[in-house]
């Protein structure tokens, strides 16, 4: 039986009908339509998914939709301001720390949560943040480059 | 050095934005109109023979749109090469050889009702006996998983050089032991995943994440019975790679098979677990290894013996068992060397490439140098050097390596390590250790091996460049926009790609092999430099001068000794079209090397030729700290400096660098694939129960980019893919040894192995003094 339900994504409502079961990833993907937070393992291994609800990092493969209503969802394509990215963006890009880029949206979302939180982490604190989040392309060094970068930026 | 705008720049890769913005399109994130989800019903015996399925529970399910089942296919017998079709999809000669084995698929309305109809589909097994342990698999009687490969052999290389048993009686100090690797999970973040969308009219398109599309594209045709011209394999981000999307897999041909039943789209993408348990994997490898050496530490012979663990099917056995012994001949010299590789079918995944195969065999070896060194007294670094091949050398196998820098790579390592301040030196518990590995651009491959590209111009003065190169991450894309502005001295912004698909595109070997950079790049240059032919020959008379004392910059063509006369890029490219004379530009090549000396033909004992077209080589450094009452191993640092050739972009050559490392780090650490050994099922299918590193995991790395200029390699470039994976077993096993002395002859390293190691006092086994 589906559910009506409104949730606020980037700042704006969308209004959809969902199988209670349905979790905030497939919503987002599926009757959305925003395909930038990525369908991986679906156990919340492996971090592809993450979104910020309410400025936390959270595993949207983890979380019903039917959960996150009268919250704040940001994901990826949420994240840039005025068509100006957002510094980890610039960072990561400037970085080479993107390689095939699948794990990419929510290591950049992890680490604008962050950021956020914490302007100057040290290089340990940055490692922990993103240890949610996997990739297999890059071996990490340069992401972690990336966000130190971004960080040292948005302290200026 | 001549002095490029854009080559050896840290320049940010073109495909970058779209990933970071969310906007990259993978195959899971592509939506037809009347779309259909499908799925798989897997086999849950290792080994059984169908006897009857039983579908029309399932096609009776509302929402349930098309089932397929062997029976709906050709039948035709697959392989990665044509000299071994071993594999059935959908089980079409009757039997499953692997749990997880394709058995039919269904295409519903949506997921959950594909999920419900696979429960309603009934199979009739008779259950055979299964084999699992490659050594038990050869035993006579054991389980015959191929009528064609008794004691299950599925592929043998031989060869020698010398006499190995002469060079062991010359030897002063000979060696012997038994190594072991475990099967490994490439782990693509992408879960692998397949589109098809097939119109009545007799067109196929389809959207897969694959490594080479030509090669795609023939298997498919070739499966489904369907012109070549009729196959479409669109472009889309593609989510990883590491050698395990090259061959065809269940999911392609599928998918293709419901939408055709069907009539409709149909996409199918696998769960973690299936990407895990029945896309790809790599071989596990039984290492017998021997080596001799005179006591001033020259190295007199070697005779190594590797079974490997190759699942249920043959895939790209070929590679598999010679590419160990072209990367071990192509570091020292031995003079007389002996390599015998043997891939036994058992009832498991099946492997196919897995960045670099020899990355196993150079464990052994290279840890064995290390005994080999403690016993004569020599430092590590210094038995390499001694015994380091040189740019000229003509290998056992008669190939010739062109470009090589392995000994300035052994020297800038230790030197950046700090190694002979600490090698010895550290408190004990922690170590330093070096070891060198070898990579390659390009086996053969026929006529795939050539690479074409073409360049069109917009009245802009930007341009299009068709490649068939495929990006599944590495940057190849970016590589060639970069390559294309460089020579027509335009910003890399300034060009659109239109890449991978064949139906747009000349061929490549895409991003298989390592041909990237090597070929596809230099048939980019070829096309840009065609293309600026053209274009000074219709500036040369405008401006009355020569075409050659034209250079191409900043969106202008100007004479070279006075910039100010000149003319935009955009005005030739309209005056071209007015004039009738419209600019495209064309490149080609292939390897010369190999397709002059000709092939080594695989299936003959002792292949002798061009067995690559271009050598890389490389040192790694690991810095370890071991603790000896939990066993855990963490590695702190670690250097690499690695010939690539020219590098194209240093940022990107890093960065892979630091991706095969890391990935390599974790196959030597914590990587470890549980099978039940009853029902033959693969127990650690997801990233709970398969570790790879996480940030947490990774040590510093420092990447040193030691440059050589390939004479045949677009700029003197040659590959930075995966080669330095080769070197990190070696490094790591090494800094372990130096640390608490004991030597370690498995991986992945668990804890458990170093416990082990210590209460044995572990050290390879020397058998002659």
């Amino acid at each position: 039986m589906k559910q009506q339900i409104q949730l606020r994504v980037n700042g704006e409502v969308y209004e959809t009908a969902v199988e209670p079961w349905k979790t905030l990833l497939q919503v987002i993907r599926e009757d959305i339509g925003l395909t930038g937070t990525k369908e991986n393992c679906n156990m919340g291994e492996c971090g592809a998914c993450t979104v910020l609800i309410d400025g936390k990092p959270v595993n949207s493969c983890l979380i019903l939709a039917i959960e996150a209503q009268g919250k704040d969802i940001l994901t990826i394509e949420g994240l840039g301001q005025d068509g100006e990215l957002h510094p980890v963006q610039q960072a990561f890009i400037e970085h080479g720390a993107i390689q095939c880029g699948f794990c990419t949206p929510g290591l950049i979302l992890s680490a604008k949560a962050l950021l956020d939180k914490n302007p100057q982490p040290s290089e340990a604190e940055v490692r922990r943040a993103i240890s949610g989040n996997l990739c297999r392309c890059t071996g990490y060094t340069k992401i972690i480059e990336a966000i130190l970068a971004a960080s040292k930026k948005e302290g200026k | 050095m001549q002095d490029y705008t854009l080559i050896g720049k840290r320049v940010p890769r073109t495909d970058s934005l779209a990933k970071a913005i969310g906007s990259a399109k993978y195959v899971g994130d592509i939506v037809l109109p009347r779309m259909l989800y499908g799925k798989i019903l897997r086999s849950p015996h290792p080994h059984a023979k169908i006897l009857n399925i039983d579908t029309s529970k399932a096609e009776a399910l509302p929402g349930v749109r098309a089932v397929v089942t062997g029976k709906d296919s050709l039948g035709l017998p697959y392989g990665v090469s044509s000299t071994k079709l071993d594999q059935y999809f959908l089980c079409s000669d009757g039997v499953t050889r692997f749990v997880g084995d394709e058995v039919a698929a269904v295409a519903a309305e949506d997921e959950d009702i594909a999920d419900e109809a696979l429960n309603l589909i009934d199979v009739e097994y008779e259950v055979l006996p299964a084999v699992f342990d490659p050594l038990k698999a050869m035993e006579e009687g054991a389980p015959q998983i191929h009528d064609s490969a008794p004691r299950n052999i599925g592929a043998r290389a031989f060869t020698h050089s010398g006499n190995v048993d002469e060079g062991f009686r010359e030897s002063d100090y000979v060696y012997e032991d038994r190594f072991t690797c475990d099967r490994i999970s490439h782990v693509q973040m992408e879960p692998y995943g397949a589109l098809a969308s097939y119109d009545p009219t007799g067109k196929l398109d389809m959207w897969i994440p694959s490594s080479c599309f030509f090669i795609k594209r023939t298997a498919l045709s070739y499966l489904l019975k369907i012109p070549l011209k009729n196959v479409r394999l669109n472009e889309c981000y593609i989510g990883g790679h590491f050698g395990g999307r090259t061959d065809t897999q269940a999911a392609e041909f599928c998918a293709a098979l419901l939408s055709i039943k069907a009539g409709r789209p149909v996409r199918i993408i696998y769960s973690r677990e299936e990407t895990m348990a029945a896309a790809k994997q790599k071989i596990s490898s039984v290492i017998d290894l021997k080596m001799g050496a005179k006591k001033d530490g020259t190295l007199i012979a070697e005779d190594a013996k590797i079974i490997m663990d190759g699942g249920a099917f043959g895939s790209s056995w070929i590679f598999q068992i010679w590419v160990p012994y072209w990367y071990s001949e192509a570091r020292y010299y031995i003079p007389n060397h002996k390599y015998e590789a043997l891939r036994i079918y058992t009832n498991k995944t099946s492997c196919s490439m897995q960045r670099y195969h020899g990355d196993q065999l150079l464990f052994a070896e290279e840890h064995m140098l290390d005994k080999i060194a403690k016993d004569l007294g020599i430092d590590p670094a210094e038995i390499r050097l001694k015994n380091a091949r040189k740019a000229g050398d003509v290998l056992h196998s008669k190939s010739k390596i062109t470009s090589f820098a392995l000994s300035e790579t052994i020297e800038k390592a230790a030197a950046a390590s700090g190694w002979k301040e600490k090698r010895g030196k550290l408190p004990k518990g922690r170590g330093i250790g070096l070891a060198c590995g070898v990579g390659a651009a390009g086996f053969y491959m026929g006529f795939r091996m050539n690479a074409t590209a073409i360049i069109k111009f917009n009245e802009d003065g930007s341009a299009t460049l068709f490649t068939g190169v495929v990006d599944v991450g590495a940057g190849n894309h970016s590589m060639m926009a970069q390559v294309a502005a460089e020579e027509l001295g335009i910003p890399m912004s300034d060009i659109a790609l239109v890449c991978s698909d064949p139906e747009l595109c000349p061929p490549a070997p895409g991003a298989y092999s390592m041909f990237a950079a090597f070929t596809s790049a230099k048939a980019v240059r070829l096309a840009a430099v065609d293309a600026k032919q053209q274009i000074t020959r219709i500036v040369a008379p405008m401006l009355d001068v020569e075409p050659s004392s034209l250079e191409l910059k900043d969106r202008r063509v100007y004479v070279r000794a006075n910039p100010d006369r000149g003319v935009p890029l955009a005005n030739v490219i309209r005056r071209a079209y007015r004039v009738g004379n419209g600019i495209v530009g064309r490149g080609s090549c292939t390897p010369a090397a190999m397709s002059e000396a000709g092939w080594a033909d695989p299936l003959r004992e002792k292949p002798e030729g061009q067995l690559m077209a271009t050598y890389t080589d490389g040192t790694t450094v690991a810095e370890v700290e071991v603790d000896e009452e939990t066993g855990k191993v963490k590695v702190n640092n670690m250097w690499l400096a690695w010939d690539c050739g020219k590098a194209i972009n240093p940022m990107a050559v890093e960065g892979q660098w630091e991706g095969a490392t890391v990935t390599a780090l974790g196959e030597t650490l914590l990587e470890k694939h549980e099978w039940d050994e009853k029902t033959g099922e693969l127990v650690t299918a997801s990233f709970l129960d398969y570790k790879i590193p996480t940030a947490l995991d990774t040590p510093n790395i420092t990447p040193i980019i030691v440059e050589t200029i390939d004479p045949e390699g677009p700029y003197g470039a040659k590959e930075a893919g995966l080669n330095a994976s080769t070197g990190v077993r070696g490094a790591i096993a090494n800094a372990i040894y130096d640390a608490i002395g004991v030597q370690v002859k498995e991986n992945p390293i668990t804890p458990e192995v170093i416990l082990k190691a210590l209460a044995e006092k572990s050290e390879i086994k020397r058998v002659k003094t």
